[in-house]
């Protein structure tokens, strides 16, 4: 991403500039081609002022008498000569059958036998054309303008000469129109540099480079070259600084957008990173749970019996089934022990509530009522005694019990039960009823009193106690759940008793058997009497 | 999950339980009741919309009956649901409650 805004903001900075210098310099162009226009416009102007004196001379000379010509051209044309005038020289001629003749002279003479021939050739172009004729003359050290300029139908001519100065700078009033320009101006059309008429520059720096415009100006019947070059940019500094602008500019957004895209990229991989972090704590929390579930299941595991005691005369089953997924473990158990020679005791208990605690609970239930049991109390002893122990106010739960203690040769069964429902006996013969205990108080629920009750296992009778998870379900009475145990538990028991479980487990558990469910059979061999 | 309305007099709180007492609502149930104990000498648990109590709604029923034995307020159930009121006979906590307007024949087990 970044290495694409950096692309985009070099092309964007590259053809922004192009343009924009390509714009500027097309611009300047045409400013300069019209101020210099305009310049020469000026200039052609100018240099009339050559003309004029001349022109207005010829008229003199015409008009005066012949006597007086040479005086008055003389007194007239005095102020146009001198150091620091038009001219530094001038004569009056006339043309007759004889040829050239001078009639007058003002301003050094001296040098007139440099430019007698020079003068003579331009009087005879004058004459011819009608116009005023220039031409130049280096004479080493000066370099010299020769103007003529004749009047052929009253056969008068006027010639002059001007020494242009040592030094042909001429620098451009600043307040100008074209203070702008730098200019140069030659005599001709050649550039050479004694043909240099003048400058504003230095004239080392001749000629003119860079950008530059040259026009020709007509100087009477020659011509100048005026070449112009701006001295400052002509245009809007907006348009000179354009390029700048943008060479600088679009860096500057192109690196704006560079730090824009890295905080939205940054800004996108912190919230990448917070969606993996929340991600990891869920999947974190899922683990703790899975951890804490399963060590609840562990610890339930390691508090039911590994393996049941045998006990001779008898086939015991049991089974444990976990409810819900959650961790909210169930506190149900079943234990099962030999006592003394004949004997042997069972519980199956419940403690209220889910979770780790009510596991922590179950086990002190579990191993209390057992201590008693396998000590040699009856159950109602056993869950007196443990009901002086619970304290649902303390401890938070209640717990169920219902316990049982047998005597394998005979039988016999004696039973108790707090707030536990009553276990269902089974006659050899298929017919399923509840043991008709009266439940005394759940441990917890304060001191009781407990009764016992007797039934005697006949051979191939099945007694199973279980907890409430297997008969309750939330959209029916309690008493719905105990007629369907009986229903499924009653008819021939032939197979293992572990299928009866199974078989009682799959009839009777509730769809959504969100309850754990703790199941415990005990069966009296059918061949033993 | 168990809905509750309270209702207060000058010495009679009475919390109506509606819907299932499980282990679900078994804090909120013991938090209002608990509130109700503070407040009144007499709190009153009107269980007639009771559908469903499982054993842990059973054990709040006992935690409560206990803070009120502990705290000596006097703690009614009232408008007992034949489920309900099978429940507590079949645990052996019926009578551990003083039950007001409870007419109902009280089945035995099996």
């Amino acid at each position: 991403m970044s290495v694409t805004i950096i692309l985009i903001g070099l092309v964007a900075t590259a053809l922004g500039v192009t343009l924009a210098v390509r714009t500027d310099r097309s611009n300047e162009r045409r400013l300069l081609e019209v101020q210099t226009n305009q310049a020469a416009t000026v200039l052609g102007i100018a240099t009339n002022s050559f003309q004029e004196p001349m022109a207005s001379a010829l008229d003199v000379a015409a008009s005066v008498l012949p006597e007086r010509r040479r005086k008055v051209f003389a007194e007239r044309f005095t102020r146009n000569v001198g150091p620091d005038k038009l001219f530094q020289s001038g004569a009056l001629w006339t043309r007759d059958a004889a040829g050239l003749r001078r009639i007058a002279a003002v301003g050094g003479r001296s040098r007139a036998s440099v430019t007698g021939a020079v003068t003579r050739g331009l009087l005879r172009r004058a004459y011819a054309s009608g116009t005023m004729a220039v031409e130049w003359v280096h004479d080493g050290r000066q370099t010299r303008i020769v103007f003529a300029l004749a009047d052929a139908e009253a056969g008068f001519a006027v010639s002059t000469e001007r020494v242009l100065p040592a030094t042909r700078r001429a620098p451009v009033d600043t307040d100008s129109g074209f203070a702008g320009l730098d200019y140069s101006v030659y005599l001709g059309e050649s550039t050479s540099e004694e043909d240099l008429a003048l400058t504003d520059v230095d004239p080392s720096e001749l000629p003119l480079e860079g950008l530059t415009k040259s026009v020709s100006i007509p100087f009477g019947d020659n011509a100048l070259t005026f070449t112009t070059r701006p001295r400052e940019h002509l245009g809007s500094s907006l348009s000179q600084q354009l390029p700048w602008l943008l060479g600088f500019g679009i860096p500057i957004l192109t690196a704006l957008a560079l730090v824009l895209a890295r905080q939205l990229l940054r800004a996108r991989r912190r919230a990448e990173s917070d969606t993996r972090t929340i991600t990891g704590l869920y999947e974190r929390v899922d683990t703790l749970y899975g951890e804490q579930r399963e060590l609840s299941v562990r610890l339930q595991n390691a508090l039911l019996p590994a393996t049941i005691p045998s006990l001779p005369g008898y086939e015991v089953a049991a089974k444990y089934v976990a409810g819900a997924q959650g961790i909210d473990i169930g506190g149900d158990w079943y234990s099962v022990v030999g006592v003394g020679e004949d004997g042997f005791a069972f519980v199956v208990g419940d403690v209220s509530g889910h979770g780790i605690d009510a596991v922590a609970e179950m086990a002190r239930a579990r191993f209390t009522v057992r201590a008693y049991l396998v000590d040699g109390d009856s159950p109602q002893d056993a869950l007196e005694k443990c009901s002086r122990q619970f304290d649902i106010a303390l401890d938070g739960h209640m717990v169920t019990v219902v316990a049982g203690v047998g005597n394998r040769r005979t039988g016999e069964l004696v039973l108790a039960s707090a707030g536990h429902p009553s276990p269902l006996l089974v006659s050899p013969d298929g017919a399923a009823q509840f043991v008709p205990i009266r439940a005394g108080r759940p441990l917890g629920a304060g001191a009781d009193v407990y009764e016992p009750t007797a039934v005697t296992m006949p051979p191939g009778a099945t007694v199973l106690c279980y907890t409430d998870g297997l008969i309750e379900r939330r959209t029916e009475d309690i008493d719905a759940g105990f007629a369907r145990l009986a229903q499924v538990a009653s008819g021939p028991t032939s197979g293992p008793l572990e299928q009866f479980l199974d078989h009682v487990l799959e009839n009777t558990r509730a769809p959504e058997h969100n309850d754990d469910i703790a199941m415990l059979a005990l069966r009296r061999d059918a061949r033993l009497s | 999950m168990a809905h509750f309305n309270e209702q207060t007099d000058d010495d009679l709180c009475v919390i109506r339980v509606a819907g299932e007492v499980d282990i679900a609502s078994t804090e909120e149930f013991l938090a209002l009741a608990t509130d109700g104990l503070d407040r009144c000498r007499h709190l009153r648990l009107d269980l007639s919309e009771v559908s469903f109590m499982d054993s842990s709604g059973l054990g709040i029923l006992l935690r409560i009956r206990r803070l009120a034995a502990d705290s000596g307020k006097r703690l009614t159930l009232a408008s007992l649901g034949a489920g309900t009121r099978r429940i507590l006979q079949v645990t052996g906590v019926h009578q551990l409650f003083e039950v007001e307007g409870d007419t109902g024949d009280v089945r035995a087990s099996g």
